[in-house]
């Protein structure tokens, strides 16, 4: 009975200052599914939610997050969930197979993934990690093992499955594993291990960290579709002018990574989400990058085809000067 | 020549359900238009099946290595350590409870701590699978050695036989109906216990077991070879299951009524 | 020409903890190579004193032990007393001969021998072309019968009877009762009768105990030859009728 009064009354405050807002739409609830926990990858979606940026555009954004088994690409194609947060290659492949999926905003510009190996192992290059006898871990099923195999034939490498935890790593100096530049690296160096990162992105160059929708409901709301993706690339612009004011927030949604380790993650991430044309094309893709990510997977026959490039994403619209 | 007849009924029976399944799920998906990263078609999957013949079959004799080894295990450690923890009271007050909070622990938390300590590879899928597996074995062994007739244990108490003997005699052959039925549970767990042992330990070289397979085509979006590999590891399942089954039933169809009601 | 041991039992008691007093201050003799039966009502205690004789039970006071012929106070080994239960308690998952086999197996008595000793007793028992059958393919009757063969099978100088036919209908009782004399008097064991059937009581034994209320209420010699009693004949019934008036008057003091 006392919590019912409690809440009426916060409603009622709340229906007070919307009424002082200036011709406020009514808000649409809107989800956004991540591939992962909360962390600095997604540093523009929570600034955005934090600065009422997704208010103010009338989109009552709901994040929910992710892990590795969440099958994110799936949901969003299925009209589950309107937004999820998938890889490049999770597009292109899951379009080949008959998932009406879009992309519209591309976090990373450039490939922020590669192998995690300890400072002192004496492999320094792609090529000779894997034509070496190293244990590797790696998720079943990420392209770019294909094209490793294809272009450094030979090799001696175990594969063996993620674990998405340092544990293996710490405990054996020839491990190897996947990385994304903004969480193993930055665990290891706040726990005082060296370590090196061997970065995909010469091989393997896909956009990543990528919002996607679903061919349906772009159709039915494009105007949702649009407003959340300006929503979004204004909430990267102000994260990564101060990732520290926004960082706690996102702290408090993730135990598992400390305050500190958040912002070195936004400093290190910065150069890989600003395109060369600068801030304000953040976010957007090109037709030729979709298609050279499109050559490369059907070169290794993860697909067969690609169908139409141009429908597989929106080109991003440009920010308001 | 009746026998053959009853024995051709309980095969026919559920296979012409299995059937109809598969042609109500074909049409279903056909008539409702739905897209196949979602539901492929059991043809599609058939297909995706045999022209991933060789993959799938290396797959399905790994993960098939790893649970009956992992079953074999579990069923080991089950059947001897119910035996001694029944025999020691001191152990069964101590130890059942643990083993059942045990029990509870859920393999996908415990799969990467096993790997840290065996490594990559076969032994950790073993491992897990036993871990699932031994509990029900244990549990039945133990209520089972407890269940024994006192009437068949004042015989062998008269006889003056000792307890090795007793337990060889009397204690087994009478607790193996509920250890045949700890066992068949054991079965179907081993094989999810070898599954998610996979997941976390490991695909060195072609030879992917099954619960690889399945992350990979999961990563690689192609549902119709996820339903293939998760048939064929029901089909693993169901194969250990019909082996334990099958023994059971020998060992027991001469003296218990759970075996005698089968061939009717 | 009797080797078995005299039982004695001397003032035993047995108290379980739960205060209730099975025996009170007991004592019997069963002479060697006797039958005496322990006739009375349930719950007078004759089960808990064929335990205690047994070893499967403890007295709280007194005793009950077996003498050898020269006096001495002797300890039965393994098979040298063997009791036959009320329920047949067969092992279901051997065969008729494999059960009655069971005591010499675990006596250590090798393969070829046990066979042919259990075959004896089984022949013994009448229960010829049965060997093979498993308990739960046996009747009632035929299953005491294999109980009593592997009670005798390791040829015991001490035989206890837990109303052996307390299972079975009556005719069957009648036929067991044959069985259970013939082979009683071929073993040459002193057997002690547990029953509630005064007919088979009197059919059996030389001597009758009746108990009641865990005491001995009378001790009655049969007056009647072994080896031919005659159920319909008047002496037996004349039997009958004491032990049956005796009963009723341990009945009646019961009521009291």
């Amino acid at each position: 009975m006392k919590s019912l009064l409690i809440t009426s009354l916060i409603l009622a405050a709340g229906a007070l200052v919307s009424c002082d807002a200036p011709k406020q739409p009514q808000s649409v609830p809107i989800q956004v599914q991540l591939n992962w926990v909360p962390e600095p990858e997604f540093g523009g979606i929570y600034a955005a939610l934090q600065e009422g940026l997704y208010a103010q555009a009338g989109l009552a954004v709901e994040v929910i997050k992710g892990g590795g088994q969440v099958p994110c690409a799936q949901l969003v194609a299925s009209g589950q969930v309107p937004f999820a947060v998938v890889s490049g290659e999770e597009v292109l492949t899951l379009r080949a197979r008959g998932g009406p999926i879009v992309a519209v905003f591309a976090t990373f510009q450039k490939n922020p993934t590669g192998f995690l190996l300890h400072a002192e192992n004496p492999i320094n290059s792609l090529e000779a990690l894997w034509r070496s006898d190293s244990t590797i871990g790696i998720d079943p099923g990420l392209p770019f093992v294909k094209m490793l195999n294809e272009r450094y034939p030979g090799g001696a490498v175990k594969l063996v499955p993620y674990s998405g935890a340092l544990a293996t790593f710490l405990a054996s100096p020839n491990y190897a594993q996947q990385c994304f530049i903004t969480s193993e690296p930055v665990e290891c160096q706040l726990r005082g291990i060296q370590s090196k990162v061997l970065s995909l992105a010469d091989v393997f160059n896909p956009y990543a960290a990528v919002v996607a929708t679903n061919e349906t409901f772009l159709k039915e709301h494009p105007d949702r579709v649009d407003a959340f993706v300006r929503a979004t690339a204004e909430g990267w612009r102000r994260y990564l002018d101060a990732p520290e004011r926004y960082n706690p927030a996102i702290a408090a949604l993730n135990p598992s990574m400390t305050l500190e380790a958040m912002n070195i993650a936004a400093r290190l991430e910065r150069p890989f989400i600003v395109p060369e044309q600068g801030e304000r094309a953040i976010g957007t893709m090109s037709a030729a990058r979709w298609q050279s990510l499109c050559e490369q997977l059907t070169a290794t026959k993860v697909i067969e085809s690609c169908g139409s490039i141009d429908a597989a994403f929106v080109a991003a619209p440009p920010a308001v000067p | 020549m009746k026998g053959t007849l009853a024995a051709m009924r309980t095969i026919t029976a559920p296979l012409v359900a299995v059937v109809l399944l598969l042609g109500c799920w074909q049409v279903a998906v056909m008539v409702a238009d739905i897209s196949p990263f979602l539901l492929p078609r059991p043809t599609v999957i058939a297909h995706s099946m045999w022209s991933n013949r060789e993959v799938l079959f290396d797959a399905t004799l790994s993960t098939a290595t790893a649970a009956l080894a992992g079953f074999a295990l579990a069923a080991l450690v089950g059947i001897i350590g119910g035996s001694v923890i029944a025999a020691v009271p001191v152990l069964r007050r101590s130890l059942y409870p643990l083993a059942t909070i045990l029990q509870m622990v859920p393999l996908v938390a415990v799969a990467p701590l096993l790997v840290i300590w065996l490594g990559f590879g076969l032994p950790t899928a073993i491992a897990a699978s036993a871990v699932v597996a031994v509990f029900p074995v244990l549990a039945s062994t133990i209520d089972g050695l407890r269940s024994v007739d006192p009437g068949l244990r004042e015989v062998f108490l008269l006889a003056e036989a000792p307890p090795w003997t007793r337990w060889r005699k009397l204690d087994l052959p009478a607790s193996i109906p509920a250890i045949v039925t700890g066992l068949r549970i054991a079965a179907g767990l081993a094989v999810i216990g070898a599954i998610v042992g996979e997941f976390v330990s490991g695909y060195g070289g072609s030879r992917a077991p099954l619960g690889i397979v399945v992350m990979t085509a999961m990563r690689e979006a192609r549902t119709e070879l996820v339903f293939g590999a998760v048939a064929l590891c029901a089909v693993v399942g169901f194969v250990l299951f019909g082996v334990v089954s099958t023994l059971g039933w020998l060992l027991l169809r001469r003296w218990h009524s759970s075996a005698q009601h089968e061939l009717e | 020409m009797n080797s078995a041991p005299e039982v004695v039992c001397e003032a035993l008691s047995r108290r379980f903890p739960n205060g209730v007093c099975a025996l009170d201050k007991i004592s019997f003799r069963v002479p060697s190579g006797g039958l005496t039966a322990i006739i009375g009502p349930s719950g007078c205690g004759k089960t808990t004193l064929l335990r205690i004789a047994a070893r499967l039970d403890q007295s709280t006071e007194g005793q009950i032990r077996c003498v050898s012929r020269d006096g001495t106070p002797m300890l039965p080994r393994a098979g040298q007393l063997a009791v036959c239960f009320q329920e047949a308690r067969l092992l279901p998952w051997r065969t008729a001969l494999e059960n009655v086999a069971l005591p010499l197996e675990l006596a250590g008595v090798d393969r070829a021998e046990r066979r042919m000793r259990a075959n004896r007793v089984i022949h013994a028992a009448g229960l010829d072309g049965a060997q093979q059958r498993m308990p739960a393919q046996l009747s009632g009757g035929m299953r005491m019968r294999v109980a009593l063969a592997r009670a005798l099978v390791t040829q015991p100088s001490v035989l206890l009877l837990d109303e052996p036919c307390s299972s079975v209908d009556e005719f069957t009782r009648m036929q067991l009762d044959e069985e259970i004399r013939r082979l009683w008097q071929a073993s040459g064991a002193t057997t002690i009768l547990v029953t509630h059937s005064v007919s088979e009581a009197v059919f059996l034994a030389d001597t009758i105990i009746v108990m009641e209320h865990g005491r001995v209420h009378a001790t009655h010699t049969v007056e009647l030859p072994q080896g031919g009693r005659d159920r319909t004949s008047l002496a037996f019934s004349q039997e009958v009728e004491f032990i049956m008036r005796t009963l009723a008057c341990a009945a009646g003091v019961a009521r009291r």
